[in-house]
């Protein structure tokens, strides 16, 4: 998706550090809102991209995981917007939020946490450490990608390889291939910079890149 | 509006439930919405999470106790005294460093330190010529098991566009001018890596504790905004 998450390099946002900007979030709602939208999306990134740029950048963080789940719930076939709409008009008359208990499900939700799945071994890769390489050139408004925009195009050289994972998108969710760190030079994304030359790392997909000279 | 300015809402932290809300407007006496038993929505976006939970629970396809097991380990269990936990060991045992440096999730998992956002975790060191910065610019990837959730900064519209852009004069923002012959390299978390930056140890600190030396690596410095705290 070509949304207004890609964020790196637009200007005009601010201080980064603002009063409250600690913490971890504002309000209760926002953790059980995080968690109710990955049980519904199976996913979330694709669906917080297809939230429309206005939309984005103008919702809080926690909100737009709502949003996804609404977006995702009917497309996925976990509800209807109907059933939604209805669940809302009961919570806003003053009915509670249903409650229930099912010790399974909260076990799996600790074993997810607290349970990494390491990566596969690298395998047979195309690129090798030290290697030239470009993040294509693309522009896929309807496909989940991770290529940022602001590297596009861009030679870097690949610095590691990563390890080898499900491909975010772009060519397919059931693709497993090597992913890459790749060194950019600040001066070869951005030109001169207003402070001294920084690198910047950037981990992309096999399918990501190409061969650069 | 963007995410860290929403008026009246800047004081809300990360907080127990028995905290005083002060003169805040809230005026039924009621909690906010951190159990079901909460029973009066005070925002459109509170509303509509309680209307998907009540849904999702309708459904079963989430229970009550789930959501509560989330919230419980992201909210309580995980948090930056785990990362610091990790750095101070590495600061004082070569041998661990060394491993843990090949292999972050491996190392870490030797303290019993991992889970999901850290499966593929990668460590940093920062040293008198290097200082590494980490940020997604594209959502908000972040080592929970060594961190937790994220603070507000980090997934502000701010932080992820002007990290990869302008990084020394983020850093100023935390108080740190760094010279510019230190080279800074920025890690943009876009796939599946985590990354940790493992401050300088201060000076002034032979022959401390872990314990001690733990104390002095702070969330900011874990994330390359900051440096570890100085002994006083």
């Amino acid at each position: 998706m070509e949304g207004a998450h890609d964020l790196g390099g637009i200007g005009g946002f601010g201080p980064v550090r603002t009063a409250g900007s600690d913490a971890t979030h504002h309000e209760d709602w926002e953790l059980r809102a995080q968690t109710l939208t990955s049980a519904v999306t199976r996913g979330s990134r694709p669906w917080i991209e297809r939230i429309s740029p206005a939309t984005y950048l103008a919702t809080s963080y926690y909100a737009r995981w709502l949003l996804a789940a609404e977006l995702a719930g009917p497309a996925n076939g976990v509800f209807t917007l109907d059933e939604l709409e209805q669940a809302t008009r009961r919570i806003e008359a003053g009915e509670p939020v249903a409650t229930s208990t099912n010790e399974a499900l909260a076990q799996r939700m600790r074993d997810s946490m607290n349970t990494p799945v390491p990566s596969e071994p690298v395998g047979v890769a195309r690129f090798a450490i030290g290697d030239l390489v470009m993040p294509r050139r693309i522009y896929e408004p309807n496909v989940h990608h991770r290529i940022p925009r602001y590297v596009r195009g861009v030679p870097g050289r690949v610095e590691r390889i990563a390890g080898r994972e499900r491909l975010a998108g772009y060519r397919g969710f059931d693709v497993i291939e090597p992913c890459y760190t790749v060194r950019f030079e600040s001066t070869d994304v951005w030109g001169t910079t207003r402070e001294a030359a920084f690198a910047i790392h950037v981990d992309l997909w096999e399918s990501y890149l190409e061969a650069a000279r | 509006m963007s995410e860290n300015q929403q008026p009246g809402h800047d004081h809300h932290g990360h907080h127990d439930h028995d905290h005083d809300h002060g003169s805040e407007d809230h005026d039924h006496g009621h909690e906010h919405y951190a159990t079901p038993q909460s029973r009066r929505p005070r925002s459109e976006f509170e509303l509509r999470t309680m209307a998907l939970e009540s849904l999702l629970v309708d459904k079963g396809i989430v229970s009550t106790d789930s959501v509560d097991a989330f919230v419980e380990i992201i909210e309580h269990q995980l948090g930056p005294h785990l990362g610091a936990q990790v750095i101070a060991k590495a600061w004082v045992d070569p041998a661990f460093k060394e491993r843990l440096m090949a292999d972050g999730t491996a190392a870490a998992l030797e303290l019993g330190i991992g889970g999901a956002e850290g499966d593929n975790l990668r460590v940093l060191e920062n040293t008198p010529d290097v200082h590494n910065l980490v940020v997604c610019t594209l959502c908000s990837c972040y080592p929970w098991p060594l961190l937790g959730a994220p603070p507000i900064w980090y997934k502000s519209f701010a932080y992820r566009a002007r990290a990869v852009a302008e990084p020394r004069a983020v850093i100023r923002e935390w108080g740190t001018e760094l010279a510019d012959d230190v080279e800074v390299r920025v890690w943009d978390s876009s796939a599946e890596v985590r990354y940790l930056v493992m401050p300088q140890r201060p000076l002034g600190t032979d022959g401390w504790s872990e314990t001690q030396l733990a104390a002095l690596v702070t969330r900011d410095s874990m994330v390359g905004v900051s440096v570890a705290l100085q002994p006083d």
